[in-house]
């Protein structure tokens, strides 16, 4: 016990004290968490206002309590698959780990250190959907006083099953798949089976959507969704959490409690059986050892410009890190598919409004142009390339400083990289759905001349972020990305410039010079955000250590 | 050259790592930079390549202040980290490239330099591998490479020698006298004693951020009668 609490503490502080940049504090850097605040805002009133709409179709017919089951199962889904990320990287492939195993530590206190500190990270998760849900759940419930106590009880509970069930997996992986201690190539493997399951339930939902309201309310009064249902099966304590919850039952409650003891208890017993079998032993990669070829020699020793071979080489990392991959590349296959499938599930009705569309109408050009802009903004603040291309650099960032390449260069080189993905991105949706719609050339032409401009101006926009608070210590790349909030700030200047853009184009009359003003203000735009980034870099990077 | 005047870092506004030094390494000279750990060294090194930069004093790489014009500064050096894990996900042979385009390396002489060096340090059947697969001397080995790959007149080398194998710290060894004796300048920070008895024309003991001692051997060893080089070091830094 007394070494979990030790290990738990320093896990704790190192993972914790990596949240924040490492620099000097500026005023601006101390402004930044309150302006994440506000851009989580929006999202956050979004989903309070769906769960308020959604109780007012379900209060009548008696069927509030399914609100509360779907945030339930909601986060215990989503919690599964960010394990399926988390888990590998925190148990196997983290740099710590051979310290670990060489310690005096037994299999269960290194586990449950490392699974408490998931759970603390997944409370953050799951503080996201539930607030709002909760709040407009007690809103329209005004459920007695002793639905609080249940409701902090169910939440602090809730992320263990979920996360103790994707961790049973990695482990049985680790230990029975010889190949998967391969640290690439398992990344790989997780992170296409957590985006095959987003596909799949993205896909099941877009399809229950078509659902007419009456066949939903038919449904939900049979009580009959059998996606529910096996939710419900797989994680045990879920339903009675949720009847817990809905009743404010003691003694549903208590159920739940004690499954999720029971739970935890067979998880220790089990992972002193199998993890250390797995842990020892992980590699990260495999190696040929022969000698090149003359002309394969010649092709690798041929001399580039600066910029372009800097570029070249942050697209390498990003398409070789899995964890870079992941999060940075594959939004650009991931984007496509979904729309695909969405305008699959559309079926007739989706053809009926497209054959409506007036192309030859005049007003149609301005907002098709602004919607390119928007398209722009979204691909590019979605591949967080640039808000983490400094942090990513992690310890060796000093690299950065003592090679004769100026810091400017050194960006735009880094969003060179990050403009590469966003212009794919942009092509891999905007022409397959004009060739989908049958948008006329000229138009799809436009957008897609409008979005590169957009794109350019995120991606500057990331990178002085980063500049500004870089993220250099970590302990595993996960965290360089997803635990990095910097394009989390990125998103409050493009939901303003996106929010601004529109109003604009709608106060301006319908002609053909409009079109050109508002290319000319995108190309100032981006002149103007090239220079701040200049000026930027040459006074912040200097800083950096 | 290298010229270190007045050189000061303080971190954090109170604590001073590196305290009003001055050095001056002339051409042909190998240099030992020797103290115990957390006395300085990696403080000046980095304060030396750009990393850091000085809160009073200026350092001067052939005269080219690193302050006041810095890529015409870096240019005049090569440096090899403490720290060898870097871009792992690159090929030897990518990474090793990438050097010879940042310092604008024609292709003739980068295929030249490449191919030496790869004999040398023994690297020829691993450079299309990727650096993750490197055991950590390998890693030292592809960093000092990159390093070198543009021939810079000056050799700063932090900590060179850590997981060099005997073969691979000899022919390092053997390179950084050649390089001396051709009238260039090397400085490098090291632990072992032995390695600067041998090899360095003078030694700098930098103690608590203040240098202890700056000369050669010889003249160190005559203070201290009969004494071994390593009661020498530890006289040296305790009284510093």
């Amino acid at each position: 016990m007394h070494n979990y609490i030790a290990l738990t503490v320093v896990s704790l502080k190192n993972t914790f004290s990596m949240f924040d940049g490492k620099g000097k504090k500026s005023a601006i850097r101390k402004f930044l968490p309150i302006l994440l605040g506000v851009a989580l805002l929006p999202t956050l009133f979004s989903i309070y206002m769906l769960a308020g709409e959604t109780l007012k179709i379900l209060i009548p017919i008696n069927q509030s309590g399914v609100i509360v089951g779907l945030l339930l199962m909601g986060i215990a889904m989503t919690i599964f698959l960010f394990a399926i990320f988390l888990v590998p990287s925190v148990y196997y492939f983290s740099k710590d780990i051979e310290t670990l195993l060489a310690l005096p530590l037994n299999p269960q206190t290194i586990v449950a250190s490392k699974f408490t500190v998931t759970v603390l990270y997944e409370y953050l998760t799951m503080a996201f959907i539930s607030i709002p849900v909760l709040t407009a759940y007690i809103q329209h419930m005004h459920p007695s006083f002793i639905f609080y106590p249940i409701m902090i009880v169910v939440l602090l509970l809730l992320p263990i099953v979920p996360l103790i069930f994707a961790s049973v997996l990695i482990m049985l992986v680790m230990w029975l798949i010889p190949f998967a201690k391969n640290r690439d190539f398992f990344n790989f493997l997780s992170g296409f089976f957590a985006l095959g399951m987003a596909l799949g339930i993205n896909f099941l939902s877009t399809s229950s959507t078509q659902m007419s309201q009456n066949a939903m309310i038919e449904l939900l009064m049979k009580g009959n969704d059998s996606l529910l249902n096996i939710f419900r099966i797989a994680i045990p304590n879920i339903s009675f959490g949720i009847q817990a919850l809905i009743k404010t039952d003691l003694v549903q409650l208590f159920i739940y409690v004690v499954i999720v003891i029971a739970i935890a208890v067979a998880f220790l017993l089990l992972a002193s059986f199998i993890y250390f079998r797995g842990a020892i032993g992980v590699n990260e990669t495999s190696a040929n050892r022969r000698n090149l070829k003359s002309a394969a020699y010649k092709r690798s020793t041929v001399a580039g410009n600066v910029i372009i071979t800097y570029a070249l080489k942050e697209l390498k990392l990003l398409f070789r890190t899995p964890i870079y991959f992941m999060n940075c590349v594959s939004t650009i296959i991931l984007m496509p598919v979904i729309l695909l499938f969405s305008l699959k599930a559309g079926g007739s009705e989706f053809t009926a409004v497209i054959a409506m569309i007036p192309w030859n109408e005049p007003a149609i050009t301005k907002y098709l142009l602004a919607g390119g802009f928007a398209l722009g903004l979204a691909i590019s603040s979605l591949n967080l390339i640039t808000p983490t291309a400094i942090s990513r650099e992690g310890q060796n960032v000093y690299f950065m400083k003592y090679i004769p390449v100026s810091y400017f260069d050194q960006m735009q080189a880094k969003v060179i990289s990050g403009l590469v993905i966003s212009v794919l991105g942009i092509m891999f949706m905007l022409f397959p759905a004009a060739y989908i719609v049958k948008a006329p050339i000229v138009l799809v032409l436009m957008m897609f001349g409008t979005s590169l401009l957009s794109a350019i101006f995120m991606n500057y926009l990331g990178m002085i972020v980063d500049i500004i608070r870089p993220k250099l210590v970590w302990e595993q790349e996960q965290s360089a990305v997803k635990q990095n909030l910097n394009a989390a700030f990125t998103m409050i200047p493009a939901f303003a410039l996106s929010f601004g853009i529109f109003w604009l184009i709608g106060k301006l009359p319908t002609a053909s010079w409009v079109a050109y003003v508002f290319i000319l203000l995108l190309v100032v735009l981006d002149a103007l955000i090239i220079m701040i980034t200049k000026v930027v870099s040459e006074k912040y990077m200097p800083l950096l250590s | 050259m290298i010229q270190i005047e007045n050189v000061t870092k303080i971190y954090s506004g109170k604590v001073k790592a590196v305290d009003r030094i001055s050095l001056t390494v002339n051409e042909g000279e190998i240099i030992g930079f020797i103290g115990p750990n957390g006395a300085g060294k990696t403080t000046t090194i980095k304060m030396m390549t750009g990393i850091l930069s000085p809160d009073e004093g200026s350092v001067l790489l052939n005269g080219i202040d690193i302050t006041k014009e810095p890529l015409e500064a870096k240019r005049q050096f090569g440096f090899v980290s403490d720290n060898p894990d870097i871009f792992l996900r690159l090929k030897g042979i990518e990474y090793l490239n990438f050097m010879a385009d940042i310092y604008n390396v024609d292709e003739a002489s980068r295929r030249t330099r490449i191919n030496e060096m790869a004999d040398t340090f023994e690297m020829t059947q691993a450079l299309n591998d990727k650096i993750l697969s490197y055991s950590h001397g390998m890693r030292q080995k592809i960093v000092i490479m990159g390093c070198l790959v543009h021939s810079p007149n000056i050799w700063i080398l932090d900590e060179p020698m850590t997981g060099l194998d005997p073969q691979s710290a000899f022919a390092l060894k053997e390179m950084m006298k050649k390089h001396a004796e051709e009238g260039n300048t090397v400085f490098f920070s090291t632990h072992v004693l032995e390695v600067a008895e041998k090899l360095c024309s003078k030694v700098a003991i930098i103690n608590k951020g203040h240098i202890a001692y700056f000369g050669t051997l010889e003249e160190l060893k005559k203070g201290y009668n009969g004494m071994s080089l390593e009661d020498i070091f530890l006289e040296v830094t305790k009284n510093a």
